[in-house]
């Protein structure tokens, strides 16, 4: 038996139903004989093989009368199988029922030890236990009073503490979950759990609440008629149970058509019509990739004749009675390649079958019944099954095979009575929804955009909802809702959009991006389901189950999982951890004072940024030059592969050189005003650090002199069709030699432009500049920008614990020699630079960069915006205009 | 092949109590709290309740019919009357009570706060209760009127037998009144009728010669004469009587096991 503590093999348990309490009496003495109509059986439980080992916790979920109570008795041994056997571990048993044992003039104290002495608990033992009860119970002051003066509360509490007061190795409980109000229930689950956990208990309990059970339990099994349908973990379990409730409606809408044929058929007794049902269903429930039409559905008889589905007629239910057109996906009829026939949409209910039913004389038996043929053009394949009703048994035909594109026609044989089998269906998609919007899936991606699986609690995430829009005319704001559940059961976290809108015209297909700049949940793993419903779904009460609900569009639940860690003290013994808007006020302030604010963390929280129209309207001149030049570059270097670039530089693997070069543009425009404001027209211009050649080109367009210098050699020929370009524009090429320290003609230039380049000199940032200073005219001016060290992200990650540099594991495994090492500076250290080498600062300013790509900023992103625009020190780009001190300055005040 | 079964269904069944005998003991004291719970003399109700019986029997037997043996006493036949009385008191009890008792108590099987055959059991268990306290009333009285039998020291002996007459009996009627509930009232009629019918308040040998049969074939006829011959220094004691009596009491306490271990399987599915 090893550590197996139940082996039920071949189980069955079949109760007797009689149908007089005599023969219930006779048959216990086997004299009721074969007495036709005597009694029902009733197979409580069908040959189930189950494994219970120590220390598991398994709670029986399923409906009422499925079976679960009697596998209980069976493994208490309170009854005994009627074939099939259970062999359960030696240990103390308790299968716990509230109102077991209790009498009513006893008092609390009487009846815990009379409970306790029926598990042969006396004397010294049985006091001590009494005392932890009673405190366990919280009835301190009533406990000497008969429980009869109790409320159902407190006598549902006691029977709780006293229940679990003893430690059985193997502990069954019925029901007894929530007892009490939320604290007591709360208290109780704790105290389960403890009682598993100190004593290695193995607990087996039935509860209706799957959500109550799934706390505390790590398996679940799910038994419908006496039988296992499902055995897993918790997620696994609870999501094919939740599936259910949409084929026990299917089955609902079914028996009411089936009622109603009933009744409507048959007015006149000698009608004697009978009708078969056909249904074409989407395997799990899927929405179909395509919509497929059918031109013609018949069904023959073994005696030759032939019914014809009427497809094409009736535009409602009450038309058409033959045809489901209210609980399934029906079209309306169309011509469709040369063929009268009517579709079924792969949207627009949460059910994704269509069905009809023949009606005719004699057709009550499957045994009279030959096959269907079908006539269909299939978009798109499409995984569509088939089933016939007839007399409420169910027979499925199989899939209708997949011809896209074309009309195609298929037969499909119906077996006699005798082999049909038994269907279980199990569907573990967890796809929902009427699949007008359809998820096709939901990423979740971390800080680089790449899909991860393992976030840091703090840390950025997104969560990508991939979506296609199938119905043609939708265009509305619908509800997101992304949910998060802990173990794939606790929905612990609900975040919703409400603002989105989804047009067909605009984006059939698209994702949708959900971001969060700290990760709230808490450490453990969460299984993430995103639902997309109608607009207002959320903020209306919904009665109907969401699997089943049409307002659902699409439904992915449990689509991945998530597992997040390291949630410090914080985060600890809690689900969800989220900022919020604090602010300090004066206590004495009027309640209705308004809340004090910083002037601009208003209550705005989405802003839109308009590139490249926000560099436009700035920089209305100098925008034309910098866009038309960056176009062309791009046309450039479309396609091409700039990995060499990357050896000595791992930040740039992959980099999207393309959003590089268009947000430079911000760039730009400040580089060419500045040009233009201290350079006389056609003045020289030395571009150090030309790279893309984006600022060299802009100034030969803004007719410069213009010389162009970086190590292009070094890169090789990836920067060709760049140097290309430069001379045709008639930039002179200047190709950096290491350890270049004047121009090789000895000219001296008008300005220079040093743009993103001092940063990439960790260690002498003099040297370039003395150099720099040996290249300007006297009167020169010096042009640059650099990332500035204190930009607000960056404070961000300090406060968090992150680095602000290139990532150690790229930086660790890198060429030498490493060129992706800034050595970034605050706005004070360039300054001071500056003017160490001797230069005055003729404009110092600083601006948003990346930030510009965004498009809409929401949360943290919209506050930090807010915070740049108010402190220029804490924006991305610092950007200066220099140059040398002159004589007569350095006498100035 | 049946004997050996019974036999070892009977054994199977003395060795569990004996096992349980502590719980037993607990649960029967459970029960008896239970009985008189609420009520404003609470446990003296156990010596009262038999005390107040046994007089209004005697007033009835004394006063109201007159009744008086040959060469006995006032007292001689109160003794004689009580010594038929009080063991049939515990039998009435234990019968009555225990037939409903797995119907009544199925929660505790369920619970398995209680294996299904202690339950009988223990209901014969609280009738032998409040039957010992009016034996001890019993030998009390005998012993003030100096007709006290030295074979008293028998009568736990003659007590256990009876235990295992009953416990045999209801683990029978039990079972049946799970099946069908008619079967308790059919009992409570069976226990009247037989009381009347018992040589409680008359001798065997006052019954006409047609009527012998009720009295060789009445179980209570033995059980009565076990008490009185422990008891009662003035009764002859007849040998073969009190062999039936063992052997009586053994065989029903073993038939009663054979049935309800064949049947408990089903007892609480019927339920």
């Amino acid at each position: 038996m090893s550590d197996l503590i139940v082996k039920a093999v071949n189980l069955s348990k079949v109760y007797r139903l009689y149908a007089k309490p005599h023969h219930r009496f006779l048959d216990m003495f086997g004299l009721l004989g074969q007495k036709e109509g005597a009694y029902t059986e009733h197979r409580a439980l069908d040959r189930v093989n189950l494994e219970i080992r120590k220390g598991e916790r398994v709670a029986f979920i399923g409906r009422n009368g499925a079976g679960k109570s009697t596998l209980l008795k069976l493994a208490t041994k309170v009854i005994e199988p009627t074939s099939g056997t259970i062999d359960v571990a030696e240990g103390a048993n308790a299968l716990l029922q509230i109102g077991a044992g209790f009498h009513h003039d006893f008092t609390g104290r009487e009846n815990a030890v009379s409970y306790l002495a029926h598990l042969g608990i006396t004397g010294k033992e049985a006091i001590n236990q009494v005392e932890e009860i009673i405190e366990f119970a919280e009835l301190e002051e009533y406990i000497d009073q008969p429980i009869k003066t109790y409320s159902t509360g407190m006598v549902a509490r006691l029977m709780f503490a006293v229940s679990t007061s003893i430690n059985p190795k193997l502990l069954v409980l019925d029901e007894i979950l929530g007892v009490g109000d939320a604290y007591f229930a709360q208290k109780s689950q704790a105290r389960l759990q403890e009682l598993c956990e100190k004593n290695e208990t193995t607990v087996l309990l039935v509860s209706h609440d799957i959500y109550a059970a799934a706390r505390l339990c790590n398996r679940m099994i799910w038994i419908d008629k006496g039988r296992v349908i499902i055995d897993g973990i918790s997620s696994t379990v609870m999501k094919a149970y939740e599936d259910s409730i949409r084929a026990q409606e299917e089955a609902r809408l079914r028996q009411k058509k089936f009622r109603y044929l009933e009744t409507s058929l048959n007015q006149t007794p000698e009608n004697n019509l009978e009708h078969v049902r056909i249904e074409f269903f989407s395997k799990n429930n899927m929405p179909l990739n395509g919509i497929v039409y059918f031109s013609r559905i018949t069904l023959k008889k073994h005696d030759g004749t032939t019914l014809e589905l009427p497809l094409t007629s009736g535009h409602q239910d009450s038309h058409a009675p033959h045809l489901d057109l209210n609980d399934g996906c029906w079209g309306s009829p169309t011509d469709w390649n040369g063929r009268h026939s009517r579709p079924m949409l792969n949207h627009g209910s949460p059910f994704h079958s269509v069905s009809g039913s023949f009606v005719g004389s004699k057709l009550g038996s499957l045994d009279l019944l030959s096959h269907f043929e079908v006539e269909y053009w299939m978009e798109a394949d499409s995984d569509l099954l088939l089933r016939v009703f007839v007399n409420q048994e169910s027979v499925d035909l199989g899939p209708l095979p997949t011809v896209a594109g074309a009309w195609n026609s298929h037969t499909a044989k119906i077996p006699s009575s005798s082999t049909l089998a038994p269907q279980n269906e199990i569907n573990l998609a967890g796809i929902h929804g009427t699949g007008d919007i359809t998820i096709i899936d939901i990423l979740t991606l971390n800080e680089l955009g790449q899909e991860s699986f393992h976030f840091r609690h703090g840390e950025a995430v997104t969560i990508a909802i991939k979506f296609h829009i199938k119905r043609k005319d939708l265009c509305e704001r619908v509800q997101i809702l992304v949910a998060f559940l802990r173990d794939g059961v606790q929905d612990v976290c609900r975040v919703i959009d409400r603002d989105l809108i989804f047009d067909h015209t605009e984006h059939p297909i698209g994702t949708v991006f959900m971001h969060w700049n700290r990760m709230p949940l808490a450490p453990g793993s969460y299984a993430v389901s995103a639902i997309i419903a109608k607009e207002g779904y959320y903020d209306r009460p919904q009665s109907v189950f969401y699997s089943i609900n049409p307002e659902v569009y699409s439904c992915i639940s449990r689509g991945t999982e998530i597992i997040v860690q390291d949630g410090g003290a914080v985060a600890s013994g809690t689900a969800v951890v989220e900022t919020a808007d604090w602010a300090i006020g004066d206590a004495r302030a009027k309640p209705h004072a308004p809340k004090p604010q910083s002037a601009n963390s208003g209550t705005q929280s989405t802003i839109k940024i308009d590139f490249p129209d926000c560099v436009s309207r700035q920089f209305p001149a100098e925008f034309p030059l910098a866009w038309d030049v960056t176009q062309e570059i791009l046309e450039k270097i479309k396609g091409k592969e700039y990995s060499r670039l990357a050896i000595h530089s791992p930040g740039l693997a992959g980099f999207d050189w393309g959003t590089y070069l268009k947000l430079s543009v911000i760039r730009m425009t400040h580089a060419l005003r500045a040009l233009r404001t201290n350079v006389p027209e056609r003045g020289s211009v030395l571009d150090f650090g030309s790279y893309f050649g984006n600022f060299s080109l802009m100034a030969c367009a803004a007719k410069y002199e213009v010389f162009a210098a970086d190590s292009y050699t070094k890169y090789g020929n990836e920067l060709a069709p760049i140097m290309e370009l430069l001379r045709d524009r008639g930039a002179s090429i200047w190709d950096l030699p290491d350890n270049a320290t004047a121009h090789p003609t000895g000219k001296k230039f008008d300005a220079v432009l040093l743009m993103g380049v001092i940063e990439h000199i960790p260690h002498s940032p003099r040297l370039l500049l003395e150099m720099i200073n040996g290249l300007l005219k006297p009167d020169g001016v010096l042009i640059l920008d650099t990332p500035n060290l204190a930009y607000i992200y960056n404070r961000q990650k300090l406060m968090i614990g992150e680095s602000v540099f290139c990532p150690i594991e790229s930086q660790f495994w890198t060429a030498y020699p490493f060129e992706g090492h800034h050595r970034e500076y605050t706005a004070g250290e360039l300054d001071w630079m500056l003017k160490a080498i001797g230069h005055k600062i003729v404009e110092s300013t600083s601006f948003n960069y990346s930030m510009l790509g965004a498009g809409t900023l929401t949360g943290r992103d919209a506050e930090n915006y807010l915070q740049m625009q108010n402190d220029p020190l804490m924006r991305e780009v610092l950007f200066t205009v220099s140059k040398p001190l002159k004589e007569d300055d350095a006498l100035k005040p | 092949m049946a004997t050996s079964r019974s036999e070892l269904s009977a054994i199977a069944t003395a060795r569990m109590i004996l096992r349980h005998r502590k719980i037993l003991l607990s649960v029967t004291r459970v029960e008896l709290a239970k009985r008189y719970s609420g009520s404003a003399f609470g446990l003296v109700w156990v010596f009262l309740y038999p005390a107040l019986l046994l007089s209004i029997y005697l007033f009835v037997y004394l006063v109201i019919f007159k009744m008086r043996f040959p060469g006995y006493s006032e007292m001689d036949y109160t003794l004689f009357v009580f010594c038929g009385l009080i063991p049939y008191m515990g039998f009435m009890e234990a019968l009555t009570a225990g037939a409903l008792s797995i119907k009544q108590n199925m929660h505790l099987i369920r619970n398995v706060m209680l294996p299904i055959e202690l339950i009988p059991v223990r209901a014969v268990a609280v009738g032998l209760a409040s039957q010992s306290v009016a034996l001890i009333i019993l030998i009390a009285l005998a012993l003030a009127n100096g007709s006290l039998s030295v074979h008293v020291l028998w009568l736990p002996m003659v007590i256990i037998l009876q235990a295992l007459f009953l416990i045999g009996l209801v683990l029978v009627v039990s079972a049946l009144a799970v099946a069908l509930p008619d079967v308790s009232y059919f009992v409570n009629l069976g226990v009247l009728l037989l009381m009347f019918i018992s040589p409680i308040g008359f001798k065997p040998d006052m019954v006409p010669a047609g009527f012998a049969p009720l009295i060789y074939l009445n179980p209570v006829h033995y059980m009565t004469d076990a008490f009185r011959s422990s008891v009662l220094a003035n009764h002859v004691i007849d040998i073969s009587s009190l062999g039936i009596y063992a052997l009586i009491c053994i065989v029903t306490f073993a038939l009663g096991c054979a049935f309800f271990i064949r049947f408990k399987g089903v007892l609480v599915d019927y339920e």
